[in-house]
């Protein structure tokens, strides 16, 4: 563990990490299935003072997304790398905290005249809550189009939290993986808003912020965080950006098809997408075209002008193994065994 | 300004509205946004703040009985913030500051050779915590109730009154609390919150000077 005892160590120093973990996401294959989310909420926030807390996610793209609108909530840095302020999100943004009337509907004789119905953690009917606007996506027919966006905090190289704490209290440990001393923050949220990815989550309860902690305990025993295991999808990758033999690094440094969210906002996170590749759009006579249904632009807005590249990369090389030929990235991307995705990050969590 | 010796029972001091207030002299004292950019090591994030600290006076009545010394302060906030519902939400508060030693600053909250003590109260809870501090960023929060710190609270026709208490000599932490003594100059300063403002941390309202205080005999 890194020593802090130092009264007012530098944002620099609180920054530094020696390796940096990495995760890496194939969009192509995730199925919205949630796996990751609750493997994460059963682990570390299924407690009464965090319900409303999803540090990991996955909600349709393009839409609301969650936090709701967080891409409207500011935070990050701009160009310049000058921050930029950030509002907090409410509860209802991080997707409420339902209860719902099973005692009334299922233990009271009431099942024929009364409707299983949530009501808000802040009372009343729900105004918005997590996944509210699943599948929804965009476009019109014959050419509707979403995607899934599985999201997780993405422990930055240069994170707007560290530098938004007036507690010192978020550091960066030697892996790379961001945490918050629960024992330092006072719950001033300047962390919150300052996460232009609006990951960090605030407990009411203990007037504290949490957020993601890549499963550190694991990690420390060479077990894969518990969302990038329990995908089922073959989805993930993790390891380190610097073990030339990793996944993460193969698809990050070497083949250039996994990048990051939001680039600009400046803050170099280390979750990489594979971006992903639609259908063929119809044209206005119902014919296939050479355009993905997803518009170029839609992808652009996510993912930066890196996008391109990297769809250029995956549909040549999809097009190779295609027509019968080898793609070492394809097989990479197929990821037959497990152990192939997680680095040294394979041994099992009992 | 004046601290009077006034000979009544401790817990008479610890309501807001007893007549006793009536007889030690009230200081109005200005305050002013803390100059942010003074924090903009601790966060850029926070220094970027142009709409804190609206509370722009305090008043204080200030009285000892022998024993215990118990600081009234009073100040004008139209909206009760005392409960966190929402992640978006503060809670109003307040603090008065003392130098443990001569050469503390209290716009700096002290540093590192020059501690301050304070007393710290929030709206959302029924008891204060008792801080100390080295400087910005660096203060710890002890529990006011461990070490003999008492307070009281009242909202009233939109104002605070809110009463601080506790033995004039410190017990536990001598050289990390302040003592108080007849016949011997002490400063205190004053720091409040408005949860309704999004007032936490450095973003506050201060006054920026010691005032002095005279302990009567």
């Amino acid at each position: 563990m890194k020593m802090l005892n130092k009264s007012i160590p530098t944002k620099q120093e609180l920054m530094k990490s020696d390796r940096q973990i990495a995760t890496v996401i194939d969009l192509n294959k995730c199925m919205g299935c949630q796996s990751c989310t609750v493997a994460c909420k059963n682990l570390w926030t299924e407690r009464d003072d965090a319900h409303h807390m999803r540090w990991m996610s996955v909600a349709t793209a393009p839409g609301a997304l969650y936090p709701r609108d967080f891409e409207k909530k500011g935070g990050g840095y701009d160009k310049s790398g000058n921050p930029q302020p950030g509002d907090l999100p409410s509860l209802v943004d991080c997707g409420d905290a339902f209860t719902f009337n099973h005692q009334e509907v299922f233990n009271e004789g009431n099942a024929q005249n009364r409707k299983l119905e949530p009501t808000s953690a802040l009372g009343g009917s729900p105004e918005w809550g997590y996944n509210w606007d699943e599948d929804q996506g965009k476009g019109e027919w014959p050419n509707p189009y979403f995607f899934y966006l599985p999201r997780k905090c993405n422990h930055c190289s240069h994170p707007a939290c560290v530098d938004a704490c007036s507690r010192n209290a978020i550091y960066k440990r030697e892996d790379g993986v961001v945490l918050i001393d629960q024992d330092k923050c006072e719950g001033h949220r300047h962390c919150v808003a300052a996460c232009p990815y609006k990951m960090v989550f605030f407990n009411p309860a203990k007037e504290k912020s949490e957020k993601c902690i890549e499963c550190f305990p694991r990690l420390d025993k060479g077990i894969a965080t518990a969302c990038n295991r329990q995908c089922p999808g073959r989805t993930r990758a993790m390891g380190f950006l610097d073990d030339e033999n990793s996944l993460v690094h193969k698809l990050v440094e070497k083949y250039k098809v996994a990048i990051p969210l939001h680039p600009e906002y400046g803050t170099s996170p280390n979750v990489f997408y594979v971006p992903p590749m639609s259908p063929w759009a119809f044209d206005s006579d119902d014919e296939l075209t050479d355009k993905m249904r997803i518009p170029d632009s839609v992808l652009e807005s996510y993912f930066g002008k890196e996008v391109h590249k990297a769809l250029a990369i995956l549909l040549a090389e999809r097009e190779k193994k295609k027509s019968g030929g080898d793609s070492a990235l394809m097989d990479l991307l197929i990821s037959r065994k497990w152990q192939d995705r997680f680095a040294e990050f394979t041994n099992h969590p009992v | 300004m004046k601290v009077p010796y006034i000979n009544k029972q401790s817990d008479h001091f610890l309501d807001p509205h007893n007549e006793l207030w009536g007889q030690s002299g009230a200081g109005q004292f200005d305050l002013v946004p803390t100059p942010i950019t003074m924090v903009e090591h601790l966060s850029t994030f926070m220094a970027m703040s142009t709409e804190h600290g609206k509370v722009d006076q305090i008043e204080s009545r200030i009285a000892h009985n022998g024993k215990k010394i118990s600081v009234h302060l009073s100040w004008e906030d139209k909206t009760r913030n005392d409960e966190i519902r929402d992640l978006d939400q503060f809670v109003d508060g307040v603090a008065v500051l003392f130098p443990l030693t001569d050469q503390a600053d209290p716009m700096t909250m002290g540093d590192e050779k020059n501690p301050v003590n304070a007393w710290f109260w929030r709206a959302n809870m029924a008891e204060p915590f008792d801080v100390i501090a080295h400087g910005f960023g660096s203060s710890q929060r002890r529990s006011g109730k461990e070490l003999g710190l008492s307070v009281a609270s009242v909202h009233e026709n939109g104002r605070w009154s809110v009463v601080f208490q506790r033995a004039l000599r410190a017990g536990m932490f001598s050289d990390r609390q302040v003592s108080f003594a007849p016949d011997k100059v002490a400063g205190i300063s004053f720091a409040v919150w408005d949860g309704g403002n999004d007032d936490r941390s450095a973003q506050k309202s201060v006054s920026v000077e010691w005032e002095p205080l005279e302990i009567e005999a």
